[in-house]
């Protein structure tokens, strides 16, 4: 019950930020934002699900906090999309980084994260690079990078 | 280096102790003692001789003094060994592995702690390099051949390049999202803050209430500081917490370890010094008083020439070589008893050196001594049942170490216990003792030549005066003899890890170097399969536990307790690491050449395996089945692969042969979907390979099983010399939280985590009960990830973190426990141990019912 209430609390205080008119309403592209910021770690193809189980039924670009809150109080209950563990992660660069060297060419990178599974947008490219990026080497420490991609509890 | 003079001090104290103690031994003991007596007796050597080998090992290992410690190391193995004898007879009184000694431990006023037997540091120090050597090798062939990576690499499922794309991406909005509602947040918070003052501007300022507000803040911040203090403060006044210091080391302590291995510096050197004065000095004497001796062993033997002649009117024959040259005449005798001997025995047979023959028969009978002592030691061991044993009475079997611990123990007395060291200070060697044995040494070398000259001079003389004929000396075979015991040895300082067996050996060395060149690359092909791995770097201290105080307590009401967890790291000291640390120990001590360790999953029973292996330096060879299947298929496989592990396991002594999930070996039916495994493959050869290895061979194998039940009983137990039941880590329940939060705390601080009072041990303690060790380090090292400990400055560890990991698993549940002891009753000791335990309640009973008998002749009477 407790727990329950937690939630609700944690889940109102992230909505509250992008509620910019204070009606209890956000622009449907900050959910994914929002649902980030609690700590969660969705695929597109997930997030895309997740806003059509709660936008109304005539989409007005706007999503209501009554119909926000239970779904994403039942996706944290239930664990949905956790976040992925820094191994896995790591691994994950290794399989794009064959040659081990421990690191990837700013090409490389572009080329995979464009043009592979849910390609980013120029701007979403953009950000990571300039997180990302080495610029001495014009290349990515995989390594170092991760601890920054990795979820902090709480 | 006052230090020095007290280890001395310590040494010679110990030395008094053992030798009261031997003079104990030495006496007769009444073999119709009842068996509590006895062992009460034994357990009191038992206990003496644990605490000389303690200090022993203390001495041993800072004394630097290198002739003591030639001495000392030859007591310590013999206590070591002493050690093993007695627990072995105690075994064989009281038909169980584990004996209790609380209440003799309350009699000599000793605390459990020193109950403890110490691993010697000299089995890891002494070996060091070539340990390192062949660690660094292991980790090569290793590297090498890619096993490292590709076995980690089998274990996690292969990663399509799509799905890790993804899984980055993922991971990238993820953070993005995050960093933007971050930022969105702040944004958020300013305009909320502005809106707030905006409504407090409009209230008056009032500077009053402002300043009001600011102390009232301070000040309830203040006091709660200084009433945490003070709890605190209070806390450790009643003891109820440690002092700040409390888990510091002192100076002192650090300073005393510097010093102690300064101390071992000082013993390798004093150790080369000695190495060189033996060189030296005997190279001094040869030039000194070589001549001397020369000279005065000619005019000795001339003299017996003489005499001889005038004596019998013949020259007497020289003794040859083999037989020990003209010393075998002179030994501990003057020329005239010689020639007194040799009229004797002219007198009864001619031309038979007397000397000779006394030696032989000596020797015969010395060693007709010992086989029959062998004997009755065997035959008592086999043949005595209970009832046997009441008719016969009790008698101590042979040691083979009491002997060596007497010599030396006289060599003590002779030598160090009342000499004058005030000269040497810095406890180098002692010239004068090298001298006295060089010169003997070099006595006897000058001797072979003076031999030499003297056969000539013999001839000569036989020629000129009576002119007959010599026969000519065979010579060569002595030489031989002595090649052969240089040679070899030259050839060992190279590579001592092959010693023990090529000196025990001596083959050609030819031969050898084949096989050296072989058992490098046998070595490696076991590496390679996978047969051959590296052992963890775990201690057996680190098997903690608590003793068992109840032991004797519980026995006495016939309760048989579960073994505890410190009983149960002794018998693998006792068994496992002494023997395969010590040449000596394992040549002559009760030969335990298998063990069996059975208990439910994760009570570590693989770590003790490890931890073996760690504390003796040893190679491990897994030869599990699940590890050995399908490799080296086919009998001659399976014998070829034998052979070779065998071979490399007794050449790159000491080695441990572990077989884990051995009842699959002995498997009373396979289970179908094992069948492919072919588990008991090894079952037929286990039994022909413990008849091969012999005393010099300190290989052991150990085999570990969670489920004792599904083997065949009579050949698993014939083929485990040694069965040990590992207990989960509760025995008895007053102390399960104690110890728990003993464990918890160890396991969590080896991971890395700090121990703060946010974490409360004790709760986990109590929660976790029936949890095992594999359990609990399982959980901590889930929880406690590189970016968990790293975190722990933030965020220090809470309880509720582990018990969320823990609450997905299974305890050991009693009725397991109880399984594993039914199934313990049913070996061969158990079941000896429960036929003895009828025994003593019937003879109980019937005793009772005697007294009742007397006391109230009627019969019945009330209770």
């Amino acid at each position: 019950e407790t727990a329950v209430a937690e939630l609700h609390k944690k889940i109102k205080e992230a909505f509250e930020v992008f509620d910019h008119e204070s009606n209890n309403t956000v622009d449907v592209r900050e959910i994914g934002t929002i649902i980030r910021s609690l700590g969660c770690c969705p695929s597109e193809g997930e997030l895309h699900d997740l806003i059509a189980e709660v936008e109304e039924e005539e989409p007005t670009g706007y999503i209501r906090l009554e119909k926000f809150l239970p779904v994403m109080t039942r996706a944290l209950l239930e664990r949905r999309y956790r976040p992925i563990p820094e191994d896995v992660l790591l691994r994950a660069f290794e399989v794009l980084d064959p040659a081990k060297r421990g690191f990837l060419t700013k090409e490389e990178l572009v080329k995979y994260m464009t043009e592979e599974g849910e390609p980013f947008s120029q701007e979403e490219m953009e950000e990571m690079l300039s997180a990302a990026i080495d610029p001495e080497s014009n290349s990515i420490h995989y390594k170092d990078y991760i601890t920054m991609m990795v979820v902090d509890d709480n | 280096m006052s230090s020095l003079r007290m280890y001395n001090k310590i040494w010679h104290q110990t030395q008094e102790a053992l030798n009261s103690l031997l003079d104990k031994e030495s006496q007769k003991i009444d073999p119709h003692k009842s068996q509590v007596f006895i062992f009460q007796m034994l357990a009191t050597f038992y206990i003496k001789y644990v605490q000389i080998f303690r200090k022993l090992e203390n001495v041993y290992d800072q004394i630097v003094h290198p002739q003591k410690r030639i001495l000392i190391r030859k007591m310590l193995d013999g206590v070591m060994g002493r050690i093993l004898e007695l627990k072995n007879e105690m075994v064989e009184l009281e038909f169980t592995e584990f004996h209790y000694f609380d209440d003799i431990l309350q009699d000599l006023k000793l605390a459990p702690q020193q109950l403890d037997i110490p691993i010697p540091r000299y089995f890891l120090k002494e070996k060091l390099e070539v340990i390192k050597g062949r660690e660094k090798l292991l980790a090569q062939i290793l590297a090498e051949s890619g096993l490292d990576t590709m076995s980690m690499k089998r274990i996690v499922k292969p990663f399509p390049l799509d799905e890790a794309i993804k899984t980055i991406q993922i991971s990238e909005r993820a953070r993005q999202g995050r960093l933007r509602a971050m930022f969105m947040k702040q944004i958020y918070l300013q305009e909320y803050r502005v809106k707030q003052s905006k409504l407090l501007s409009d209230r008056l300022p009032d500077v009053a209430a402002a300043a009001l507000c600011i102390q009232k803040v301070w000040r309830a911040f203040h006091q709660t500081k200084k009433t945490e203090r003070e709890r605190e403060e209070e806390m450790i006044f009643l003891g109820m917490n440690p002092p700040p210091q409390f888990n510091q080391i002192s100076a002192t302590l650090i300073q005393a370890q510097k010093v102690n291995s300064v101390r071992n510096e000082v013993q390798i050197k004093h150790e080369e010094s000695y190495k060189d004065a033996m060189v030296t000095i005997k190279n001094d004497l040869r030039l000194l008083e070589g001549p001397d001796i020369k000279e005065s062993l000619q005019d000795q033997i001339r003299h017996w020439f003489i005499e001889c002649r005038n004596l019998t009117g013949a020259f007497p024959d020289y003794p040859k070589v083999e037989e020990g040259g003209s010393a075998l005449i002179f030994s501990n005798k003057t020329p005239q008893q010689v020639i007194a001997d040799i009229i004797a025995s002219q007198q009864e047979q001619w031309r038979r050196s007397p000397g000779k023959q006394r030696t032989r028969y000596q020797g015969k009978q010395r060693t007709s001594k010992k086989e029959k002592g062998k004997k009755k030691s065997v035959s008592f061991t086999v043949a005595v049942s209970f009832a046997q044993e009441e008719d016969e009475g009790w008698k101590m079997s042979p040691s083979l170490f009491l002997h060596g611990m007497e010599e030396g123990n006289h060599l003590y007395q002779d030598i160090w216990k009342n000499k004058d060291e005030s000269w040497n200070f810095l406890q180098d060697y002692d010239p004068e003792l090298i001298k006295e044995e060089k010169r003997k040494e070099l006595e006897s070398e000058i001797r072979v030549q003076v031999d030499e000259l003297m056969r000539q001079e013999l001839k000569n003389l036989k020629l000129a005066v009576d002119r007959e004929k010599e026969l000519p000396v065979k010579k060569k075979k002595g030489k031989k003899g002595i090649d052969t015991d240089t040679f070899p040895e030259e050839a060992l300082s190279h590579i001592h890890t092959v010693k023990i067996t090529l000196g025990a050996r001596s083959k050609d060395v030819s031969e050898l170097s084949s096989n050296l060149m072989s058992i490098e690359s046998l070595y490696k092909e076991l590496v390679e399969e996978g047969l051959l791995i590296q052992a963890l770097k775990v201690n057996l201290s680190d098997y903690i536990g608590e003793y068992s105080y109840l032991g004797t307590t519980l026995r006495q009401v016939s309760i048989e307790p579960m073994p505890s967890l410190l009983d149960v790291r002794q018998l693998i000291t006792l068994y496992g690491v002494l023997p395969l640390g010590s040449p000596t120990v394992h040549e002559k001590a009760p030969l335990v050449k298998s063990l069996l360790l059975a208990g439910p999953s994760g009570v570590g029973k693989k770590m003790l395996v490890h931890a073996i292996c760690t504390e003796t330096g040893a190679n491990l060879f897994n030869l599990s089945a699940s590890n050995i299947a399908g490799k080296y298929p086919g009998r001659s496989g399976l014998q070829m692969m034998l052979h070779v592990v065998f071979k490399v396991a007794r050449q790159l002594q000491p080695s441990v042969v572990w077989i884990g999930e051995t009842e699959k070996t002995f498997y009373k039916k396979v289970p179908s979907n094992e069948k492919k495994m072919e588990p008991k493959r090894l079952k037929k050869q286990l039994p022909r390979i413990l008849k091969l290895l012999k005393p010099d061979d300190r290989v052991l194998i150990v085999g570990t099983t969670q489920r004792p039940f599904d083997a065949e009983l009579q050949s698993f137990c014939k083929v485990y010399q040694k069965i040990i039941l590992v207990p989960r880590p509760d025995y008895a329940s007053r102390y399960v939280s104690k110890y728990h939060s003993i464990l918890w705390k160890h396991i969590i601080q080896r991971n890395g985590g700090v121990v703060t009072n946010a974490l409360n041990i004790s709760c986990l303690a109590k929660v976790t009960d029936g949890f095992t060790q594999g359990h609990i380090v399982q959980v901590v090292r889930s929880v406690l990830t590189d970016r968990r400990i790293r975190q722990q400055i933030h965020k220090p560890l809470s309880a509720v973190e582990f018990i969320t990991a823990i609450a997905s698993m299974d305890p050991v549940y009693q009725e397991e426990e109880e399984s594993f002891k039914d199934w313990y009753a049913k070996t061969p000791l158990g079941k000896k141990r429960a036929l003895a335990l009828i025994n003593v309640w019937m003879k109980l009973i019937s005793k009772n019912e005697v007294n009742r008998e007397k006391r109230n002749p009627r019969g019945r009477s009330k209770k």
